[in-house]
Formats: C-alpha cells, sequence, structure tokens
C-alpha cells in the first residue's frame, strides 16, 4: 500500500513587508519605493511519508514550524516549493472552535460545525443524539453558544470532533485545553482512533503522550526536518543536550 | 478532498443568512424593508415631483429594477469581504474557497427570494396586461447570478491585497445605479450614450427580466445568446483570476 501523506522536498516561504501595503492607495503612493520585502523559511525541504494507519507525533520547539507543517499537510497552505500528496479525506483539528458561531445555538453549531469538519448531513442527523448526550448537553442544545461556559463550549466541540469518520485526522495540541477529566476523554477516544486503524498527525509538546501513543516521531527545527523515526530514538535525540545545538527560537509567521 | 461539499455551502449560507438578521428587532423584514424604501423614495419623485412619461407599469417597472439591482449590489459587496469574514476559518481549516464565495451569493440569494416575493404581491395586485413569459424571466435571472458570482470572484481576488476596494466598490455601484435603467428607460439615453447601456451587461439583464415579465417586447433568441456568452467570459475570467489567487489567501488574511 502506498503511503496516505507524502512530502517531497517542501518549503513554505512567508513574506514579511516591512510596511505592510494592503490597500490601492498605498501601492499607488509608494510604487516607485523599492519594496523590502524580507523572506523568512517557516520549513525547508521536509520530506516524508506517513503509512495507513500510522500515528505519527510531530515535536519541536515554539515557532519550529510543526503547526505550518500540519497546516501545509491539511492544504490550508499551498507550500512554495516541493510536493504535497495526501491519498484520502482529511479532517484537521487546530483547535477546538474553530468556525463556531457564538450567536448561534448549541444545535445550529453542531451542523455548522460537523459541515466543517467534513461530515455529511447523514451523519450528523444519525449521530445528533450520540453528540449531545456525550456532550451532557441536552437541555441546553437550544441555548445561544455565547451562554454556554467554557467547558461546555469544549464538550460540544469535542463531541462533534470524534464523529468525523475521515481516515486522516491531523491534530495540533488539542489535548492542551481542558480539566484533567475532559483530557481523559479525549485521551480514550484517541486511543479508540488508533485501534480503528486510522492516520493520524499528531503535533504536541507533551512528550509524555508522544511516546504513549506515536509509533513514528518527526522532529523539526527551523523548519527543516532534524530527526524522523521511531519515537524512542527520536525522544532520547531530542532530550539530549549535547546532540542539540542551541538555537534561539524563532517568530512564528502570521496567521 | 470533500465528500460534503454541498452540506458544507448550505451551512454556511444558513449561518450567515441567520446571523445577518441577528438581535435585530425587526430581523428579516429589514431585507425586504429596504428595497421597498428606496422603492416608495423613487417612486414619488420620478412619478409624482418629476413626472417620467411612457412607461406601462411603471411601479412593477421600477420595484423590479431596484430589487434586482440590490440584489448584484449586496452580493457583490458581501462575495467580496467574504474571504475576509471568514478569515479565523480559512488559516485553521481547508475549505476551498470557491466554496465560502458560492455560500456568501446563496446568502444574498435567499434575500433575493424573499424581495421577489414582495414583488410578486405587487404583480398580482395590479397585473399587467401581457402574460408573463416566465422561463425567459428565469433564464435573465440565471445571467444575474452568474454575473454577479463573476463579479464576486474578481473583488474577492483583489480585495484582501487592496482593502480599499470596498470603497471604491460602494462608489462604483452608486455611479452604476444611476447610468443603468432602473429609474428612466433606456430610450431616454441620448444615442451618443447609448455606449453606456450596450456595454452595460447588467442594464441588458435588467431590461430582459422587465421584458419577460411586463412584456414590452420580448427579445430575440440571437440577444439571449449574446448575453450568455457574455457572462459565460465573465465567469471564465473571475474563475481564472480566482484560481490563480486563492492560493495564498490564507497567508494573507
Amino acid at each position: 500500500m502506498p503511503p496516505l501523506i507524502s512530502l517531497d522536498k517542501v518549503s513554505m516561504r512567508f513574506s514579511i513587508p516591512r510596511e505592510r501595503v494592503d490597500s490601492l492607495r498605498n501601492t499607488l503612493l509608494t510604487f516607485w519605493k523599492k519594496r523590502r520585502i524580507e523572506t523568512f523559511y517557516a520549513l525547508k525541504d521536509v520530506s516524508f511519508t506517513v503509512e495507513p494507519g500510522e500515528f505519527l507525533g510531530i515535536i519541536g520547539k515554539n515557532g519550529a514550524g510543526k503547526t505550518v507543517l500540519l497546516k501545509t499537510i491539511a492544504g490550508i497552505f499551498r507550500p512554495t516549493a516541493g510536493r504535497v500528496v495526501v491519498r484520502g479525506a482529511v479532517s484537521t483539528f487546530l483547535d477546538l472552535w474553530t468556525g463556531m458561531q457564538a450567536e448561534l445555538s448549541g444545535k445550529d453549531n453542531i451542523f455548522l460545525y460537523s459541515a466543517l469538519l467534513g461530515l455529511t448531513s447523514r451523519r450528523v442527523r444519525e449521530k445528533y443524539d450520540d453528540i449531545i448526550s456525550f456532550a451532557e448537553l441536552g437541555p441546553f442544545i437550544e441555548m445561544k453558544l455565547k451562554h454556554y461556559s467554557s467547558g461546555m463550549q469544549a464538550r460540544l466541540a469535542f463531541s462533534v470532533a470524534i464523529q468525523a469518520d475521515s481516515p486522516i485526522l491531523l491534530v495540533d495540541e488539542v489535548l492542551a485545553v481542558g480539566d484533567a477529566d475532559f483530557q481523559n476523554k479525549c485521551r480514550d477516544v484517541f486511543l479508540k482512533m488508533k485501534q480503528e486503524g486510522r492516520t493520524i498527525v499528531y503535533v504536541s509538546h507533551n512528550l509524555e503522550s508522544i511516546a504513549q501513543w506515536c509509533d513514528r516521531t518527526l522532529l523539526i527545527r527551523d523548519g527543516r526536518l532534524a530527526a524522523w523515526g521511531k519515537t524512542g530514538d527520536v525522544l532520547r535525540a531530542y532530550s539530549d543536550p549535547g546532540w542539540s545545538p542551541a538555537d534561539g527560537p524563532q517568530s512564528p509567521p502570521r496567521g | 478532498m470533500r465528500t460534503n461539499t454541498w452540506f458544507l455551502i448550505r451551512q454556511l449560507a444558513w449561518t450567515d443568512f441567520k446571523l445577518r438578521y441577528n438581535n435585530l428587532v425587526l430581523g428579516y423584514v429589514w431585507s425586504l424593508l429596504h428595497p421597498l424604501l428606496v422603492f416608495a423614495v423613487l417612486y414619488l419623485v420620478f412619478s409624482v415631483f418629476i413626472k417620467i412619461e411612457g412607461i406601462p407599469n411603471y411601479r412593477l417597472y421600477l420595484l423590479l429594477g431596484i430589487i434586482l439591482w440590490n440584489y448584484f449590489a449586496e452580493a457583490t459587496t458581501s462575495g467580496m469581504q467574504a474571504i475576509q469574514f471568514k478569515a479565523g476559518l480559512i488559516s485553521k481549516i481547508y475549505v476551498p474557497k470557491g466554496i465560502i464565495l458560492i455560500a456568501s451569493n446563496l446568502t444574498s440569494l435567499l434575500t433575493l427570494g424573499l424581495n421577489l416575493g414582495i414583488f410578486a404581491i405587487f404583480y398580482a395586485v395590479s397585473p399587467p396586461r401581457q402574460a408573463a413569459a416566465a422561463g425567459l424571466f428565469l433564464v435573465s435571472l440565471f445571467e444575474l447570478i452568474v454575473l454577479s458570482f463573476a463579479a464576486s470572484l474578481l473583488l474577492s481576488s483583489f480585495f484582501l491585497k487592496f482593502r480599499d476596494l470596498a470603497y471604491l466598490w460602494g462608489v462604483g455601484l452608486q455611479i452604476g445605479f444611476w447610468l443603468t435603467p432602473i429609474i428612466y428607460p433606456p430610450r431616454a439615453i441620448p444615442g451618443r450614450f447609448l455606449w453606456l447601456f450596450t456595454l452595460n451587461p447588467l442594464a441588458r439583464i435588467i431590461q430582459d427580466c422587465r421584458a419577460a415579465l411586463l412584456g414590452q417586447g420580448v427579445p430575440s433568441f440571437g440577444h439571449h445568446l449574446v448575453s450568455l456568452a457574455i457572462v459565460a467570459a465573465g465567469l471564465a475570467l473571475g474563475a481564472a483570476v480566482f484560481s490563480r489567487r486563492s492560493a495564498r489567501f490564507a497567508e494573507e488574511v
């Protein structure tokens, strides 16, 4: 079976204009001026593959390019150079609330959020009762989201998110939110997804959870692939101070 | 890769529609009230103060013109900024950018539907002598929808880079409203300004809609072919520009 995800020499370059020119007026006014545009490589020549059923961890310091990498796999960013091939439907969880609307009811948000996560309308209708009972929101479901507590919002978002039936899941630090109880729930769900043989790419700072779940792990530093292999080996390399040269954190790109 | 494109479009459009009139005392009534108010004022001025002569069914003529123009103005203005309003979304979840524009135009289309309902009431109260050619009206309406979508594609392609496009387009629409035969008939335009009318696809479409519903000279088959060709060319241009530009939207928002 071919890999589900493969990246071939993928680079992602962002430009950081000194003065932001985003109006026609400014463009005309500064037309003759030499515009200084600094560029910055958030990813540089990254190549790796993810096999079907694999649980891949991505680790690295803040600003190393982990989230940009995830967004590039998800198709949110188109790489400046190189090729990204993804075979199959993808659900992306960069945070739990993207796309939810405070002014709409919990019920409306279930449908909107499901659609964004790639669920079909039929599946939402089938799973609607499950979603509400798992989120423990029965009596509040017609209430506007803005009146929910943050715990209720997280439960609602999570209950919908776990219904995503895409074979590929891209997950960024979702476990970082919520109380211990919520995190336990998350863990159970991820274990179940792993057992179902779904392919998961998981970005985290939590090395314990990486060690616990990931078959292979990828270490990224300054936008480059610093290590990729068995989780144990990569974690050892990451924590060995002699191995890793000191590098200052880079400012992450906008957006 | 998505298997739920239509579900997503529906959800986005419906959400926009609900949010737009959320928390307003009169809710959806605003979307009906707006064209009616414009109509009332213009009718008073151009039917009582200054009398525009020789248009049968002037009330219907004017109301239909305003409703169709409003759709174009509203759809393109919202469409232009739709990507920006969804900034948080497109930097977090992969959504084909065209879907966001389709959903935005669909929201405006819901408003158009409500407005045409009002027009239907006026029509029923005082129907014109000739029977309406509903089929031809739908053809012209389709042209209007495609033309608005094409304009939305072009405008949104450049809006993220040039945010002042919103002001320019607002001014452009105001000028366009007066240069398009909405209040007056096309024959009021003197020969040397006739190119303004001929080069204005919107004028053409609005006039065809009126011809179909109010029966003022049904345009020929060839005339419709030309209109369809114009909107098809606009759509091709808009789609080409948009697909080139949209790859970088997630970085620009």
